[in-house]
């Protein structure tokens, strides 16, 4: 049992490991939704448009994650308006917004006054996580696992039927601008953790796995945090034994999982077979 | 504010550049580029008031970029090629601005001023930053003279004049060194990244980083575990983190073991505010030499 209470002896690990366990239950949490709804292209562009946020924030001198916030707030409302010119589909204006915030961080991170690379927030530093960036995950992450869980029943009616949505008073486009905000507070608790890039991982891998597994909807969630949260702590502890980085390593083994998952799940999935839901 | 700062000097110093280009005096100005920072203190001091009316200096990296990673604009390429003579560090320091004059023509005449400098023996992740040894400034200004010299020859008296007042000054500065360093309770110097080699040979100081050489480095947790022993062990009480950089790694170290930390300037770039307060590497390697007899409990 050594190789599994040795990497956790300093306090930096044992900071690493709970912000890991954080995202391994938000990021699927939220990610179930995305995958439903096949808003994945949403999540890689939220990542990468937040780096705007961060740049700014770094040059200003405040806690990047509250540039993350703010970026991911703004491309979230942009969205929607945008969303309303008919000439143009979502998907265009996605890739558009995402793109544009990103160029800005990229801009403003190479014209900081230091020497402070790009990297630093592409790939993420969970070894440097404070318990302060912890605190504030926390907050971030029940916030949004309460929104999830309260708005359940309205998540599920805006996805599959908007019909029956409209007829009982849900909100259609309310729930989506809300899932949007969802996933800017994921990927801003992912940034200190495994960077933005791998925030797309953790918010759709873990969901896809339990997409291929679960029976329902619940099963899905809850499945997607029991992947999510085994695959931070297994990639945190074989980056730590194989000296690698830590968010690359958890991105590998959510990968791994999904490739075995996908390879079970075959047979199932012949043709005769019900699709379990969706 | 302060990347309005670096963009508006920036462009000043292009549109300088530019009219640079047409000599304004009665003869042709010399003229000479350097790399970054520490070679452009070297140069500009060894020319002294030369400087003006026979040589134009113009340095690659902007203020406040980073040295290591810095590619070269099509612009400064272009200028680098009407270049007389090109002062910078080989050995792999700077890739990029080493490609481009790799690239230039014969007719530039090109000085690694690593020429002469000892370089430690230090393995394949080596340090680069030479001019953390006062000492190496000097060969280094030595170099710069000689070079500078064979393109002006009616002037090398003064070259040689300026590189002698200089080097006293280097040599003042180390013997501080030595002596500000000779009697500390700790002996090791820690650092974030690997930047202090020489000037931790230099003073007989114990060296380990917690990162590699380059800025983006990170080091796995295993690493990360066994520097923190290895504070704890020799009794760290500051750990240093280099200036214009982020201190969160030597945060976490001193974190573990309840140290403090200390900035210290790697000298290789200085950014708006720096230069606007007249810094020089002199007064850079003062204020380190301060924050290490803080922080290594020096008598």
């Amino acid at each position: 049992m050594n190789w599994l209470t040795e990497p956790f002896q300093a306090e930096f690990m044992q900071r690493a490991l709970l912000a890991t366990i954080i995202i391994g239950i938000v990021a699927p949490v939220v990610g179930t939704w995305v995958v439903l709804r096949r808003m994945a292209n949403l999540g890689d562009a939220m990542s990468h448009g937040t780096l705007a946020g961060v740049g700014l924030a770094y040059a200003a001198g405040v806690n990047v994650l509250f540039g993350a916030m703010g970026a991911g707030v703004l491309i979230a409302a942009l969205l929607l308006w945008f969303s309303t010119n008919r000439r143009l589909g979502q998907e265009t204006v996605i890739a558009v917004l995402g793109t544009a915030f990103f160029a800005i961080g990229v801009v403003v991170i190479s014209r900081l006054d230091t020497g402070v690379a790009l990297t630093h927030f592409l790939f993420g530093r969970v070894l440097t996580v404070t318990w302060g960036d912890i605190w504030l995950n926390l907050a971030l992450g029940g916030a949004a696992v309460l929104v999830v869980s309260a708005l359940f029943n309205e998540l599920r009616l805006a996805s599959f039927d908007h019909v029956q949505a409209e007829q009982v008073g849900v909100h259609v486009e309310l729930v989506q601008a809300i899932l949007v905000l969802l996933l800017a507070v994921v990927v801003v608790i992912s940034l200190r953790a495994v960077g933005t890039i791998m925030a797309v991982t953790m918010l759709v891998t873990p969901a896809a796995s339990a997409r291929l597994l679960a029976r329902n909807l619940r099963q899905m969630t809850l499945l997607g945090v029991v992947f999510g949260v085994g695959e931070g702590v297994g990639g945190l502890l074989v980056s730590y034994h194989l000296s690698s980085s830590p968010g690359a390593t958890i991105g590998l083994v959510a990968a791994a999982v999904f490739a075995v998952t996908f390879a079970i799940t075959l047979p199932r999935r012949m043709p005769h077979h019900h699709r379990p839901f969706g | 504010m302060k990347s309005g700062l670096v963009i508006a000097t920036v462009a000043v110093s292009v549109i300088g550049s530019c009219s640079d280009a047409a000599p304004t005096t009665a003869g042709e100005r010399l003229r000479v580029a350097v790399s970054f920072f520490p070679i452009a203190e070297v140069v500009r001091r060894v020319s002294g008031d030369a400087a003006s009316d026979e040589i134009e200096i113009t340095t690659l990296v902007p203020p406040g970029e980073e040295a290591h990673e810095y590619d070269p604009t099509a612009r400064q390429i272009t200028h680098l090629e009407d270049a007389d003579v090109v002062f910078f560090l080989g050995n792999d320091f700077q890739p990029n601005i080493e490609k481009a004059i790799a690239s230039l023509p014969g007719t530039v005449v090109r000085s690694d001023l690593l020429e002469n400098v000892e370089m430690l023996d230090d393995g394949d992740d080596a340090d680069t930053h030479v001019w953390l040894d006062p000492m190496n400034m000097a060969t280094m200004a030595r170099t710069a003279a000689q070079v500078l010299s064979d393109a002006i020859p009616a002037l090398a008296g003064t070259f040689a004049n300026n590189a002698a007042t200089y080097i006293r000054e280097l040599a003042e500065l180390d013997e501080l060194f030595a002596v500000g360093l000779s009697e500390c309770d700790s002996t090791l110097l820690l650092t974030t990244h690997r930047a202090f080699a020489y000037l931790a040979d230099a003073y007989r100081l114990q060296y380990s980083a917690i990162a590699g050489t380059s800025p983006g480095d990170e080091p796995a947790a295993k690493s990360l575990a066994a520097t923190v022993e290895l504070a704890a062990q020799n009794g760290v009480t500051t750990v240093f983190f280099e200036e214009n950089l982020p201190s969160e790694l030597a945060a976490t170290v001193a974190d573990e073991i309840g140290a403090r930390i200390s900035a210290l300037a790697t000298a290789e770039s200085l950014n708006g505010d720096q230069i606007a307060a007249g810094e020089t590497y002199l007064s850079l390697m003062h204020r380190n030499l301060e924050a290490l007899r803080s922080g290594l409990s020096c008598r």
